[in-house]
C-alpha cells in the first residue's frame, strides 16, 4: 500500500515530542556521572555513584535482605508474579468452560482493579486489612500486589485460551491423557507465550507500584523502591540518577533487541 | 457443542471447573469484599479505629461536603485532569496519526520508543522532570502549569497507544474513496479519520483523565509547598498522617461516584464503536 510521505513539519513534531519524553531521563543518566554534589551543575566525571548505589545499606543490604529495599521489591514482585500467574492462568482455562453468566460476572469483577484508579483500590485494601487487623508490612503489600496483578494475567491469557481448538485437548483425552497431563502437556504449551506476557505485565506492575504499596504498608517502615524514592523526595540522593541510568540501559537494550528482531522478521517476509 | 460436552469424560470436565476456584476465592477476598467494606466503612463513625463494632453515621460525607476547601480539592483535581487530558490529546493524536504514515518497521520502533517510559518507575521520571524544570524554569515549580506538564509527561503514552491502535486499523481504501469523492485532506481528516478513531480517543481520554484526577506523586514533586490541594493529597493525608480510615473511605466513595459519572458520560460519546472492519468479534 502506498503511504503518504511524512512532511518536514511532522518529522520535527515527532522529534520534539521524543525530546520532551527523553530529555529529562537522559539528563538524569548524564548527571549520574557527575562528581559534583549537585543535580544542576557539572563537577567532573566519576563512576563512584554506581559503586555507592550497589553498596548502599538501605537499597542493597546483601547481609540482611529483609532490610534491603531493592531486594525486597524484587522478592515481592517475584512472589506476586508467581502467584498471580498461576491463579490467572488456571482461571482463564476454567473460564472458557464455565457458563456465560458466570463468565460475564468474572470478567466484570476482574475489570474492577484494572479500571478503578489505584487510590480507590488502595483505600479499599486499607479498610480490608484494618478489618482483618493485619498490621501494615511487606505481607499486606504482597497480598495487595496479588490482588491487582492477577486480573492483568487473566485478561492477557484468556483471549489466547479462547482461541484454542478444543478438539486438540479432546484428542489428548481420547488418547488416554489424564486431566492433569492434558493440562500440562497440551493446553499450557499452547498458551505459553500469553502466560509469559501476562507474567511480564504482573512483574512490572508490582515492581513499579507506588500508591497501593504506600497505603497498605507505608506507615510500617517496610518500603519498596517507589516508597523509598517518595520518602527521600525532598533530599534525593545522587545515587538515584545512577539507578535511573541503569533502568534506562535495560529498557534501551530491550528496544534495540526488539527492533533488530522485527527487522529480521520483515526481511524474512520480504 | 452439546455433543462435545457429552463425549467429554466427566472427570476432566470437573477438573477444568475447579481450576478457577483459587482465583475466585482470592478475588472475592481481595477485590469484592474490600469494596463492600469500603462502602460500609464510609458510614462508620470515627470513635472506633477498626471496622467493628459498627455504628452508622453520615458524618464523613457531611464533613466533606460542608468544608469548602475539600470540595475545592475535588474541583481542582477535575480541572487539572481536564487540562492534562487536553494537552495529551493535542500532542498525542498528531503523534499517533503521523506514526501510521511511516514505514512499518519505523512505526514499530517509534511506538516502542514512545511507550518505553511506561516501564520506568513514574517517581524516577517525575524526579527527572523536576530536575529539568529546576534547570530551565525554576519559577514554574508550584504552578498548576507544572502539575499539568508533569501529568502529561507521565500519561502521554496512555493517549498515544489506544489512538494509534485504532488509526492503524483504518482501511486505507476509505481515505482514497474520500479523496476520490472530492474531499480535501482536511475534510478527509475531519469526516473520516477522526470519527473512525473516536473509540481510541475515548479510551485514551479515560486512561489519562482517571489517573490524572487521582494522582498523588505529581503534586508532591512539582508543587512541594502544596499551593494546589488535590483530592489525592487529601486522601493521602487523611489516611497516612491522620489515620482516619472511615473519612478517607467516604472521600473515596465520592471520588468513585464522580469517576463513574464521567466514564458513563464519555462512553456515550462513542457513536462509532465497532465500525472499523477488524475492530471487534473477528479478532
Amino acid at each position: 500500500m502506498k503511504r503518504k510521505a511524512v512532511s518536514t513539519t511532522e518529522t520535527i513534531f515527532l522529534v520534539v515530542a521524543l525530546l520532551f519524553i527523553y530529555a529529562p531521563i537522559i539528563s538524569m543518566a548524564i548527571f549520574s556521572f557527575n562528581a559534583g554534589n549537585s543535580y544542576t551543575s557539572w563537577g567532573g566525571f566519576t563512576f563512584s555513584r554506581y559503586v555507592e548505589l550497589f553498596t548502599d545499606r538501605e537499597l542493597f543490604n546483601w547481609v540482611n535482605p529483609r532490610e534491603s529495599v531493592v531486594l525486597m521489591t524484587l522478592w515481592i514482585a517475584f512472589v506476586s508474579t508467581l502467584v498471580s500467574t498461576i491463579l490467572g492462568t488456571l482461571a482463564a482455562i476454567a473460564l472458557t468452560k464455565s457458563r456465560k453468566i458466570l463468565r460475564d460476572l468474572t470478567m466484570q469483577v476482574n475489570n474492577i482493579p484494572i479500571v478503578s484508579p489505584d487510590i480507590i483500590t488502595a483505600v479499599s485494601l486499607v479498610v480490608l486489612f484494618g478489618a482483618m487487623t493485619l498490621e501494615p508490612s511487606y505481607n499486606t503489600m504482597l497480598l495487595a500486589h496479588i490482588a491487582f496483578c492477577t486480573p492483568y494475567v487473566l485478561i492477557t491469557v484468556y483471549p489466547k485460551v479462547k482461541s484454542l481448538d478444543p478438539n486438540i485437548a479432546d484428542a489428548a483425552y481420547d488418547l488416554g491423557a489424564s486431566p492433569m497431563k492434558a493440562l500440562w502437556k497440551v493446553i499450557i504449551p499452547q498458551i505459553k507465550v500469553a502466560i509469559v506476557a501476562g507474567a511480564a505485565i504482573a512483574f512490572t506492575m508490582s515492581f513499579d507500584d507506588f500508591i497501593i504499596s504506600y497505603f497498605v504498608a507505608g506507615s510500617s517502615g517496610d518500603m519498596n523502591i517507589s516508597i523509598y524514592l517518595f520518602n527521600n523526595r525532598r533530599y534525593p540522593k545522587l545515587i538515584f540518577n545512577a539507578l535511573s541510568a541503569i533502568i534506562l540501559l535495560i529498557i534501551g537494550s530491550k528496544i534495540l533487541y526488539d527492533y533488530l528482531k522485527s527487522g529480521k522478521k520483515t526481511e524474512e517476509l520480504e | 457443542m452439546d455433543q462435545r460436552v457429552q463425549t467429554r469424560s466427566k472427570k476432566k470436565y470437573n477438573l477444568e471447573r475447579y481450576l478457577g476456584v483459587p482465583y475466585d476465592v482470592v478475588m472475592t477476598i481481595l477485590v469484592v469484599i474490600p469494596i463492600l467494606l469500603l462502602v460500609l466503612s464510609s458510614f462508620q463513625s470515627e470513635t472506633t479505629t477498626g471496622l467493628f463494632p459498627f455504628t452508622f453515621s453520615f458524618s464523613h460525607y457531611g464533613e466533606f461536603f460542608s468544608t469548602p476547601s475539600f470540595v475545592r480539592s475535588m474541583a481542582t483535581s477535575l480541572w487539572i485532569a481536564f487540562g492534562t487530558t487536553i494537552v495529551c490529546l493535542v500532542i498525542g493524536y498528531p503523534i499517533a496519526y503521523i506514526l501510521t504514515k511511516l514505514k512499518f518497521r519505523t512505526q514499530m520502533a517509534l511506538i516502542l520508543l514512545f511507550n518505553a517510559p511506561m516501564w520506568i518507575n513514574s517517581l524516577l521520571r517525575i524526579r527527572a522532570l523536576k530536575q529539568i524544570m529546576e534547570l530551565f524554569a525554576p519559577s514554574m515549580i508550584g504552578t498548576p502549569m507544572a502539575i499539568i506538564i508533569g501529568l502529561a509527561y507521565i500519561y502521554l503514552p496512555f493517549m498515544v497507544l489506544p489512538i494509534y491502535a485504532v488509526l492503524a486499523k483504518i482501511d486505507r481504501n476509505l481515505l482514497e474513496s474520500s479523496a476520490d469523492l472530492g474531499a480535501n485532506r482536511f475534510q478527509t481528516l475531519a469526516k473520516v479519520v477522526i470519527p473512525l478513531s473516536l473509540s481510541g480517543v475515548i479510551s485514551g481520554i479515560m486512561m489519562v483523565f482517571l489517573p490524572a484526577a487521582t494522582t498523588i506523586i505529581v503534586p508532591r514533586y512539582l508543587d512541594p509547598s502544596s499551593n494546589l490541594y488535590m483530592v489525592g493529597t487529601l486522601i493521602e493525608r487523611s489516611i497516612i498522617e491522620q489515620e482516619r480510615i472511615p473519612y478517607s473511605s467516604a472521600i473515596a466513595i465520592v471520588l468513585s461516584a464522580v469517576i463513574l459519572a464521567f466514564v458513563f458520560y464519555i462512553k456515550k460519546l462513542d457513536r462509532y464503536k465497532g465500525v472499523n472492519a477488524n475492530e471487534t468479534e473477528s479478532r
